[in-house]
Parts: C-alpha cells; sequence; structure tokens
C-alpha cells in the first residue's frame, strides 16, 4: 500500500488558478522524498494541499485513505513547519506533549508514561536536561529539533518537513537532518522534505521530485541515478548546473560561464 | 523554579485576606467582635449587602481574568482583553436602551446587556465569517468594526438621554459598580460563570494549542474552526453575565493574566488558575477602596484603570516579556 498516493491532484488557493496542477505521485512506505524546485514552483502549496490545509482537487490517500477529520488527519501525518508559530513561554516538554492531541481525548491530560516517552524522544533529538526550559529561550536549532521531537511524539507513519533548513545554519540544518535520518530512516516512516538546498537534498534523501511551474518535472531515486541522468533532470529548473559525485555524495555545481561570455 | 508550588497556596491566602477585608470594609464598618456579639444590625449588613457583594466581586474578578487569559492565547495578542470582540460595547448599547426605554430597572438592564453583549459577538462572528476564518485578525478586524458600531449607537443614546437623570446613569453604568448586588442578583451569574470558567479550565490544553498558527494546530489534530468558535462563546458568555449585573469593569481581564504568567511563566492550568485567583483579588482591593475612599462609592472602573495605567506602562519598560 504506498503511504502517499496523488492522482491528478491539484491545489491552490482561493480566488486564483491552480497552483499546482495535475500531479501523480506515489511515496511507498520508508521513502525518504525531498521536494525540490524554485521559489514559486509550489512546494509548499502542495504539503498544504496533502494537508488539506487548502482548497485541491484530485485523488489524495494517505496510507490508503482519504484524510477525513483533522484528527484522523494527524494520526497519518505529523509536520515540522518552516518556523514554528509558539508564541509566549512554554516549558520544552509541553511543547512535545503537543502531539498527543490527536490520541488524547478532548479533555483528558497526558499520563506519567506519555510524560516519561516525551523525555525520551528528548533524549533522542538530544535535548535532554532542557524539559523544563522556555522554548521561547532556545536557538532556532534547538527549537527545531524540540518540533520533531513533537512530531515524533505524534508517532504518525508520514512525516513532512516544510523547508527545515530555511532558518538554520549550516550546523544546524545537518544537526536536524541527521536526527530525522537516524531516527526515521529504518523504520516504516515515510518522510517528505521540501527544500531549496539540492544537495542537502541529494545528501539526506532517497528519492528527489522535481516541481517547477506548479507541475511535476522528475522523478529520480538516487541510488539508482548518474550523474548525467541527475545532472539533465536538475537542469530542467537549475540551468547551467551540472551533478558530479564526490566523497559518496552527489554534489551540484554552478557551471562557470564560458570565456566568451565574460 | 521551585517556588512555583508556593504561588497558588501565596495568592489564595491574599485571597482569602481580601475576602476578609471586603466582608469587614465600607460604609458600616464590621469587625469579629461585632458578629461574636451577635449584633443583629452586623448581622444583616454582612448578609444582605457584604456577602453577596464579595462572592459577586471573587466571582466576576475570576471571571474576567480567565476570559482574558483565553482571549490573549486565542488571539495570539498579549493585550487582548475581553473586550476584544465586543462584548462590552455590546452589553453598553443593550443597558443603554434600558435606560432610555424600559425605565433602567435592574433586571431590564440586566436582560437588555446581556442580550446587546451576545448580540455584538454574534455581529462579530458573521463578520469574520466573511474574511479569512484562519487568521485571527479577521476576528479582531471584525471585533473593531462592531466595538465602533456600538460605541456610536452609545454616544447616539447618549445624545437623545434626558440630561438630568439618564445620562448619569448611563454613564454610571458604563464605570461599572458592585453596590446594589443582592443574593437574587448573584445567582445567575455564579452559575454562568462557574460553569463556563470551568469547561474554560477544563479545555485549557486545546486552548493553548488555539494559539497556534492555524495550520499547525489543525496538524496537531485540532478542529480549528469549532473550538475556537466554542471558547470564544464560552469566554463571552462568562463576561456577559458578568459585565450584564456590574457594568463595566476594566483591566482585571488584562492585568490578572499578565500578573500570572510573569509569575508563572510554564502557562497552562496552573497559571490559569493563578490567573482566576488575581483577578478574584484585585476586583476584591478594588472594590474595598470603591467604598471606603470616600463618602459616595466610587465606580469601579475608575480604580481598577489606576491600577492599569501603570502596570501596562512598566510592562511596556519590562525587557523580558513571556511574549514573542
Amino acid at each position: 500500500m504506498a503511504m502517499i498516493e496523488l492522482r491528478q491532484f491539484s491545489a491552490g488557493y482561493p480566488g486564483r488558478d491552480w497552483t499546482v496542477r495535475n500531479v501523480d505521485l506515489t511515496i511507498q512506505p520508508g521513502e525518504t522524498v525531498g521536494l525540490i524546485g524554485p521559489n514559486g514552483s509550489g512546494k509548499t502549496t502542495l504539503i498544504r494541499g496533502i494537508c488539506s490545509r487548502i482548497p485541491s482537487s484530485g485523488i489524495c490517500r494517505l496510507a490508503g485513505e482519504t484524510p477525513g477529520s483533522a484528527k484522523a488527519l494527524a494520526q497519518t501525518v505529523s509536520m515540522i513547519p518552516q518556523r514554528t508559530s509558539i508564541l509566549f513561554s512554554i516549558p520544552v516538554l509541553d511543547v512535545v506533549l503537543m502531539g498527543l492531541n490527536s490520541r488524547l481525548p478532548l479533555l483528558a491530560q497526558p499520563s506519567a508514561a506519555q510524560r516519561q516517552a516525551a523525555r525520551d524522544l528528548l533524549r533522542q533529538v538530544g535535548m535532554d536536561g532542557r524539559e523544563e526550559q522556555d522554548f521561547l529561550t532556545l536557538s532556532e536549532g534547538q527549537k527545531q529539533l524540540v518540533i520533531l521531537a513533537r512530531a515524533l511524539m505524534q508517532d504518525t507513519p508520514v512525516l513532512l518537513l516544510d523547508e527545515p533548513d530555511s532558518a538554520l545554519d549550516y550546523n544546524n540544518k545537518h544537526l536536524l537532518l541527521d536526527t530525522v535520518r537516524s531516527l526515521c530512516g529504518n523504520r516504516e516512516r515515510t518522510v517528505l522534505l521540501t527544500m531549496h538546498d539540492v544537495n542537502l537534498a541529494m545528501q539526506y534523501c532517497t528519492r528527489l521530485v522535481l516541481l517547477k511551474g506548479g507541475e511535476l518535472c522528475g522523478d529520480l531515486r538516487l541510488a539508482e541515478a548518474d550523474a548525467e541522468s541527475l545532472s539533465s533532470a536538475l537542469r530542467q529548473i537549475y540551468p547551467g548546473t551540472h551533478v558530479i559525485r564526490a566523497g559518496g555524495h552527489w554534489i551540484m555545481l554552478k557551471e562557470e560561464p564560458s570565456c566568451a561570455n565574460r | 523554579m521551585t517556588h512555583r508550588k508556593f504561588l497558588l497556596p501565596a495568592a489564595l491566602l491574599i485571597l482569602a485576606a481580601a475576602i476578609l477585608l471586603s466582608l469587614c470594609a465600607g460604609r458600616y464598618p464590621l469587625t469579629p467582635a461585632d458578629l461574636l456579639s451577635g449584633d443583629e444590625m452586623s448581622w444583616k449588613v454582612l448578609m444582605v449587602l457584604r456577602v453577596p457583594r464579595t462572592i459577586m466581586a471573587v466571582t466576576a474578578g475570576a471571571g474576567l481574568a480567565f476570559a482574558g487569559s483565553v482571549y490573549q492565547l486565542l488571539f495570539r495578542n498579549p493585550l487582548a482583553a475581553p473586550d476584544i470582540i465586543g462584548v462590552s460595547s455590546g452589553a453598553s448599547v443593550g443597558a443603554s436602551v434600558s435606560i432610555l426605554f424600559f425605565g433602567g430597572g435592574l433586571l431590564t438592564n440586566t436582560l437588555l446587556a446581556f442580550t446587546g453583549g451576545l448580540t455584538a459577538v454574534g455581529l462579530a462572528l458573521l463578520l469574520a465569517r466573511g474574511g479569512d476564518r484562519r487568521n485571527t485578525a479577521t476576528f479582531v478586524l471584525a471585533g473593531i468594526a462592531v466595538n465602533a458600531l456600538a460605541e456610536a449607537a452609545v454616544m447616539f443614546l447618549k445624545y437623545a438621554a434626558d440630561p438630568n437623570q439618564q445620562l448619569a446613569a448611563i454613564d454610571f453604568w458604563t464605570m461599572g459598580s458592585l453596590a446594589g448586588i443582592t443574593r437574587e442578583k448573584i445567582l445567575p451569574t455564579v452559575l454562568c460563570v462557574g460553569f463556563c470558567g470551568g469547561l474554560l479550565f477544563l479545555l485549557q490544553r486545546q486552548i493553548t494549542l488555539l494559539a497556534l498558527d492555524p495550520d499547525e494546530a489543525a496538524l496537531l489534530g485540532v478542529d480549528v474552526d469549532r473550538m475556537r468558535h466554542l471558547v470564544l462563546i464560552l469566554a463571552t458568555l462568562t463576561v456577559a453575565s458578568i459585565v450584564s449585573v456590574t457594568g463595566l469593569i476594566s483591566f482585571i481581564g488584562l492585568l490578572a493574566p499578565h500578573i500570572a504568567r510573569l509569575l508563572d511563566r510554564r502557562g497552562g492550568s496552573h497559571a490559569l488558575a493563578l490567573s482566576g485567583v488575581i483577578g478574584a483579588a484585585l476586583l476584591l482591593l478594588a472594590d474595598c477602596a470603591a467604598r471606603t475612599l470616600s463618602s459616595s462609592e466610587i465606580p469601579i472602573s475608575i480604580l481598577t484603570s489606576f491600577m492599569g495605567a501603570p502596570f501596562l506602562i512598566w510592562l511596556i519598560a519590562r525587557r523580558d516579556s513571556v511574549w514573542q
């Protein structure tokens, strides 16, 4: 059973034409898929459409089912936004416990066992000892790690990350993505990330899906790809680039302009 | 934060002292000796005047604080007050209509103020439906529009009012007072605030999630539209049931949640309970001052405003806010 299945899927905003059009995409359990494209290509729109946050048409199935209520969706999909919207002082542990909401009855409070599970998750993301710290006092990278712990607390088969690297410096980008890979990579959890940084996507994803002008224009499994196929696919959205293999990773480089053009 | 476990007990002690002061203070001061001696007049003052008034002050202070705390989270705005979507100004219209056209009796004032408050909020919610409901700013704008309409209506009613009696009655109502609170008047308010406040307390976890961006809250499993409407209605009923009896009481709904959060940065149900206790204590102290500082009773919003304004100034000057 596909974990994410899109058939002729379009999504957009009220009063406008579809931003993302006629996407056919199937993602299997355990895949880590990088959705890449230039600004305005529709990456975030596609993610929001999958999460039923904006109008859409076509088929969208998550874990074989069409999302119903917010609670049902939250039991299938968890998301790490670019930046969390928490504006007020709150202990780090309570942020992680927010992930339980879809599995708790309306008026119920987390149990002692669930609080301990939240502490364990904080330890796994490298944030142990900070349970009682005010979330607002954390650095951006630390906040993203706590939000990752919250998403893991939700314990969903699908994890979405919307440009998780955009607000982070070099070290924190790699820390977050290393943590995602180590906690999700070996399990049946399916990860879909939108990213600007193609090199980061090629380092951490098993598959790249390319978006341009709201439409899919490429779908590459990195284990099966070679430099030529990658270069050719990526040139559709990043002209003047080519891909090489170095240090066990694929790296996209911008080609130097020729002497005649200088 | 080991001091945290002492906050609520300390606040409750202060509240108990404020209750004692409220029972004793007034133009007919009471002492334990008077009561123990069985003085009939003292017991009459206590049971007929002081006890209902004190219960009302505790209920109103706690209710306004709960509502203020909820509104600040719901609208992601530390300056959100119970009036942000028009309940107080709507209640003012209702009370003004009652004074102008129905004789201004206590019962008609209460009923029409309650109706006016709920109508104003209903109108604000209807207006908000026409906009981007995901955005809390839509609700705030709708509240501003309804407030403007309601204030225009009150200004017109004041213009049409008899300057000798009705105008003063309208102005007095809009400044709030706990004078004239009797046993019969407190029961509906206590029941409404108890029920709605209790539900808000139980829904604290959901309210904290509603303080997130709607997309983020929805992806954590919150039915944002429904829950937001439910919480707004509960908070509005709380405020309407208070102001319809007491008139407008300013600043308690803003002050008490802020003080609670400054003392307990963790937020959550502990901070909510603390804000209720603080709100009750503040209103009791303001009411004691209202009936003892001068020979005639001072409208309570004058005193709560004198408490609130310096606090706001201090808040602006603070560096380490509990809000980002």
